[in-house]
C-alpha cells in the first residue's frame, strides 16, 4: 500500500512553553527518516502528536492512501497500521518479556491464535538475542534488554509506519547495529516507513533515507544524510559536533 | 455560600464522571480478549490480598460485639437475644461496610497506584497505540472482580463474625450456645442477607470504580507530576471510597428499611 503522511504547521505548547512551532514534514511509503535534534527540542512530542497521544494546538496531520490510479484517499494512521516504540519502553512490569511482545497480537484488533502468536514472538526474540530472557520480567532485565523487548513489541504487528523514539540509546555497539540491521531488514521484508529519533550520529545515517533536524520548534533541515554536513549554519555544526563526541564515547 | 455551591457542583460533576467511567469500563471490557481469565485473575488478586485481613477483622468485630451486646442486654435481662443482635448488625451493616473499608485500604489503594504508575510510565498510551482500549483493559476486569469478590468476602466476614460473637458471648461469658445459634437462624431473614448483598455489590462496583478512576486520571487530577502525583491519587482514592461507603450505606439502608 502506498501512502503519505503530510504534516503542516504542527504546533504544540504546554502552558507558556512553546515546544513545536510550525513543523512541516512529509512521510512517504517505505522511507526511513531520522529525526535528530538537541535534547528537549520536542522530538518525542512530535512523535506523540503524530500517534495521537497528545493533542496538537494547531496545524494538520493528513494521512493519505494513494491508490493504483494515483488517487489519494484520506485515512487515519490507525488504518495505515502503525506502532510506536516509546523512549522509556513503556513495558508492563507485571508481564514477562514474552507476554509484553505478544500483547498487541493477543489483545489488539487483529488477535491471532495462540500457536501462531508463540511462533512469531519466539522468532523475533531469537533474532534479538532474547530467548533466554523470554520468561523474565522487565524489572529483572537490563536497560538494553528492555529496549530490545520494546523494539520487538513495535515490530511484531508488521506495521506500515513505525515511530521509533531512540531505539538504540543505551545499547552496546554490537546490539545497536543489530537493531539498525533489523530495521533495514524488516523495512525490506514488510516495507514499512519509519520516523526514527536518534542521537546515534552518524551511525543512523546508514539506514536513513533522509534526515530531519528539529530545532527551535521547526524542522530546520530536511534532506539526504550526506548533505547535512554541507550546510553552513552554526547551530547545526555545533549540534553535530557534540553528537560526534558523545557517539565516540559509547 | 458561593463556595459551598462550588463544592457541591464539583462533587456532582466528579460523581458523574466516575459513574460514566464505570459504565464505559464495564462495556469496553467486552472488546478485550481472554475475558474470563482476566476476571478470575483480578478476583484472585483482590481476594488474595484481602481475605486474611477480612477474617481477622471479622473475628474481632464479632467478639467485640458479643461482649458489648452481652453487657447491654444483660441489663434488661434480655441476654438470650444476643444471637439476634449480633447477627443482624453484622449481616445488615457491619459486614458490608467494614469489608468494603478493608478492601479499599488493602486492594483499592494498590490498584490505584498500579494504574497510576502505568499512566506515568506511558503504558496507558502504549495500549492506545496498540489499538487496545485502555479503560476496558485496565479497569474492566477489576470492576467485574469487585462485583464478585465484595459479596464473597462480606460473606466470610459475616460468618467468622458470628463465630466471634459466639466465642465471646457463649464461651467466655457463659451464655447458652444453643440459644445463640437458634436466635441467629430465627432472626436472620432473606431480606437481611439480600440487603447486605446489595450493599456489597454497590460498594464493590463504586469503590473499585473510584480507585481505578483516580489511578487512570492521576496525571490530570493531581497537583504533582510523576510518582508524587500517583501517591496523591492513591490517598484521594482511599478517602473518597471510604466516604462513599459510609454515605451510601446510610442511603441504601434508608431505602431498604
Ligand atoms: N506532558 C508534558 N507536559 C509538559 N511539558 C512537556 C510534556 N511533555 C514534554 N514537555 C516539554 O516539551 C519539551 C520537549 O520534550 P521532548 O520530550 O519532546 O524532548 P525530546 O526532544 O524528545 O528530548 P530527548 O532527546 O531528551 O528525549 C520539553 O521542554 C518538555 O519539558
Ligand atoms: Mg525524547
Amino acid at each position: 500500500m502506498n501512502f503519505q503522511i503530510n504534516i503542516q504547521g504542527l504546533s504544540k505548547r504546554f502552558g507558556d512553553n512553546v515546544v513545536l512551532d510550525g513543523v512541516d514534514l512529509q512521510i512517504t511509503s517505505e522511507t526511513i527518516t531520522a529525526v535528530i535534534g538537541k535534547s528537549g527540542t520536542g522530538k518525542s512530542v512530535m512523535l506523540k502528536l503524530i500517534a495521537g497521544i497528545l493533542e496538537k494546538n494547531s496545524g494538520t496531520i493528513e494521512c493519505l492512501k494513494i491508490s493504483e490510479s494515483g488517487e489519494s484517499i484520506p485515512i487515519s494512521i490507525e488504518e495505515i497500521g502503525f506502532s510506536y516504540m516509546f523512549q522509556n519502553n513503556a513495558l508492563f512490569d507485571s508481564m514477562t518479556a514474552f507476554e509484553n511482545v505478544a500483547l498487541p497480537l493477543v489483545e489488539g484488533n487483529n488477535a491471532l491464535p495462540k500457536l501462531k502468536v508463540k511462533e512469531k514472538v519466539d522468532h523475533l526474540l531469537e533474532q534479538l538475542d532474547l530467548v533466554s530472557s523470554s520468561d523474565r520480567y522487565p524489572g529483572e532485565l537490563s536497560g538494553g534488554m528492555n529496549k530490545r523487548i520494546a523494539f520487538a513489541r513495535a515490530l511484531i504487528t508488521e506495521p506500515k509506519v513505525v515511530l521509533f523514539d531512540e531505539p538504540t540509546t543505551g545499547l552496546d555497539p554490537e546490539r545497536k547495529f543489530t537493531v539498525f540491521d533489523m530495521i533495514k531488514k524488516y523495512r525490506k521484508q514488510f516495507g514499512f516507513s519509519a520516523l526514527l529519533v536518534s542521537h546515534d550520529i552518524p551511525d543512523v545515517y546508514e539506514i536513513a533515507d533522509s534526515v530531519a533536524w528539529l530545532d527551535k520548534g521547526k524542522i530546520q533541515f530536511f534532506g539526504k544524510p550526506e548533505n547535512i554536513d554541507l550546510i553552513s549554519e552554526v547551530s547545526i555544526k555545533e549540534y553535530l559536533k557534540t553528537g560526534r563526541i558523545s557517539s565516540n564515547h559509547l | 455560600m458561593k463556595s459551598l455551591l462550588k463544592i457541591l457542583a464539583n462533587f456532582v460533576r466528579e460523581l458523574g464522571a466516575i459513574l460514566l467511567f464505570i459504565i464505559r469500563s464495564l462495556f469496553a471490557f467486552w472488546t478485550c480478549n481472554n475475558r474470563f481469565n482476566k476476571i478470575i485473575q483480578s478476583t484472585l488478586e483482590i481476594g488474595y490480598r484481602c481475605v486474611f485481613i477480612v477474617l481477622i477483622i471479622g473475628l474481632f468485630t464479632g467478639m467485640v460485639m458479643g461482649l458489648q451486646m452481652y453487657y447491654t442486654l444483660i441489663k434488661f435481662g434480655a441476654d438470650a437475644a444476643l444471637g439476634t443482635a449480633v447477627s443482624l448488625s453484622l449481616i445488615r451493616e457491619l459486614g458490608p461496610v467494614l469489608t468494603a473499608l478493608m478492601i479499599v485500604g488493602q486492594s483499592g489503594s494498590a490498584l490505584c497506584s498500579e494504574i497510576g504508575i502505568q499512566r506515568n510510565g506511558e503504558q496507558v498510551d502504549a495500549l492506545k497505540t496498540m489499538g487496545i482500549d485502555s479503560i476496558g483493559f485496565l479497569a474492566g476486569p477489576r470492576l467485574y472482580a469487585g462485583l464478585i469478590s465484595f459479596p464473597i468476602l462480606t460473606a466470610f466476614f459475616d460468618l467468622i463474625g458470628l463465630f466471634g460473637g459466639y466465642f465471646s458471648g457463649c464461651v467466655l461469658m457463659g451464655l447458652d450456645g444453643d440459644i445463640y445459634w437458634k436466635k441467629v437462624f430465627h432472626s436472620v431473614h432473606f431480606v437481611d442477607v439480600y440487603g447486605g448483598f446489595i450493599k456489597a455489590l454497590c460498594f464493590g462496583i463504586f469503590t473499585i470504580g473510584i480507585c481505578t478512576y483516580e489511578g487512570y486520571y492521576s496525571h490530570l487530577n493531581s497537583s504533582y507530576k510523576g510518582i508524587q502525583g500517583v501517591t496523591q491519587a492513591a490517598t484521594k482514592a482511599v478517602v473518597k471510597s471510604s466516604v462513599f461507603v459510609l454515605i451510601f450505606d446510610y442511603l441504601i439502608t434508608s431505602f431498604l428499611l
